[in-house]
């Protein structure tokens, strides 16, 4: 049988995953490098495609040699003649950090086919603009076999799914709500850890300060674990707010040791001359700093509101 | 995208007649057999409703499975996966092409000496696997040419170093 490949696909350090169309089913393949396992749904039996944003933290093979070979181009470039080219590759690296952990946080998706005995997951489509083609494509050829459903058909459908948890429906309103705005608020302090951790990884790299890096390393696993937390409901209770401190304590840092690079560097935008004189990078020097502050009042706010 | 009303994320569902289907419900008085009626070769008290494609015995309709528009028994089907004869019914492969390539790949990039080992083992692999099913999305060999190209390509490099150090040694001597 001939398959044609659907868009989307992973490709991790181990595993992967794809979707293939078929004549008379859609195969998922998954496994690790040298295995495959084949899911079969065959179009007359899928009920369903649904598709649900949701943060998805999946460091594809594509993003991570980019990232290593910027990597590898700025650590080479030290030792030439080109000044700027370590510079533009390390800011290509944050930029690309930064996109991966908006496509993560925004464009990603979680995408699930129903059937009359199962519901699953299809772990090849993660991405947004990726599954919304794949579900197009898949849908039509379902629609061939199966046909269409006319207009009205949820009518009957509704009168059973909604009535039997009406009564329930209001004490579950709240609970519901406050999840999801904690999920939102830790999601965004977790990618601000990470932001500042790259930042702050670029910085120091030149210095020779181990406790900055004992600091940067702390932050990340801080940052890792609750990650892990929020994703698994589980780990320590309090490593939030820890990790606030840390971040508030990196903010006033960075403003106190490099206040003066900063107002020497705002001074040289301003009268058009090239800085002399400063170690690092100004405008790396500017975000960071603009950053770990913006971190420190976060921490401060989110410190004072309740659990 | 519609929103969830639970949780507030952004939804897309696209549902088909098939959510529609009711499960065909088989009642054990219809498929009774009577005293003349040919009957399943599984379940005895049963009429048989058709044969089974593969081996030809009879089957109730409990026992009859469709598959790719042949109508199977639960014998064959089960045989079938167990000795890999039936593809559709297949779950899981080894790639061993990806496997050779890998193998021949992966030391020059990590650790060029174990190229003396891994070079010989991706030729192995690929020689002795040659004739081994692939992905079952199809591929072709190129993966096996690959590795033992590249492989071949190791050996070949380490016996003209293997050579060029013995004839080194014999001049200084």
């Amino acid at each position: 049988m001939k398959y044609k490949r659907l868009p989307g696909g992973r490709r991790g350090f181990f595993r992967q995953a794809s979707l293939w169309l078929g004549d008379d089913h859609v195969l998922a393949v998954t496994g690790w490098r040298f295995t495959e396992d084949y899911k079969r749904y065959y179009y007359r039996d899928i009920q369903a495609l649904a598709l649900a944003r949701t943060p998805r933290w999946a460091v594809t093979l594509p993003w991570f040699f980019v990232a290593l070979v910027l990597f590898l181009v700025a650590l080479v470039a030290r030792a030439g003649e080109v000044a700027w080219l370590p510079d533009v590759c390390w800011a290509l690296v944050v930029a690309l950090a930064v996109a991966w952990l908006f496509v993560s946080l925004q464009a990603s998706v979680r995408c699930t086919i129903q059937t009359a005995v199962s519901r699953e997951e299809l772990p090849s489509l993660f991405r947004f603009w990726s599954s919304e083609r794949a579900i197009r494509i898949l849908g039509d050829r379902i629609a061939q076999v199966q046909g269409t459903l006319v207009a009205g058909w949820t009518a009957h459908v509704r009168e059973v799914a909604v009535e039997a948890p009406a009564a329930a429906a209001e004490p579950m309103a709240a609970p519901l709500r406050d999840t999801k705005e904690r999920g939102q608020v830790s999601r965004l302090l977790e990618m601000s850890a990470y932001f500042s951790l790259a930042l702050g990884g670029l910085l120091f790299y030149r210095t020779a300060a181990r406790a900055w890096y004992v600091l940067i390393l702390l932050q990340a696993g801080l940052a890792a674990a609750s990650l892990i937390r929020n994703e698994r409901r589980r780990g320590p209770r309090r490593i939030k707010r820890l990790m606030i401190a840390i971040m508030a304590f990196v903010g006033l840092m960075a403003a106190g040791f490099y206040g003066r690079i900063v107002m020497e560097a705002l001074r040289a935008v301003a009268a058009r001359r090239v800085p002399l004189d400063v170690p690092l990078n100004p405008i790396l020097v500017i975000i960071y700093t603009a950053g770990c502050l913006v971190l420190m009042a976060a921490g401060v706010i989110l410190a004072l509101t309740k659990e | 995208m519609a929103l969830c009303p639970a949780c507030g994320s952004g939804v897309l569902v696209r549902s088909f007649p098939a959510i529609l289907a009711k499960p065909e419900a088989i009642l054990p008085a219809e498929i009774a057999a009577g005293a003349d009626d040919a009957t399943c070769f599984f379940h005895p008290g049963k009429t048989a409703a058709v044969a089974c494609a593969r081996c030809g015995r009879f089957v109730c309709r409990l026992c009859q499975m469709e598959l790719r528009g042949e109508t199977l028994c639960p014998e064959c089907i089960t045989s079938g996966m167990a000795k890999k004869k039936i593809v559709a019914l297949e779950n899981h492969r080894v790639c061993y092409d990806s496997a050779a390539l890998a193998v021949a790949v992966w030391p020059i990039l990590f650790f060029w000496p174990l190229t003396f080992v891994s070079a010989a083992a991706a030729l192995y692999i690929s020689i002795r696997r040659w004739r081994a099913p692939l992905s079952i999305v199809g591929r072709t060999k190129m993966r096996f040419v690959a590795a033992i190209l590249l492989a071949t390509g190791e050996l070949a490099l380490w016996v003209w170093w293997a050579a060029y150090t013995i004839s080194r040694l014999g001049t200084k001597g």
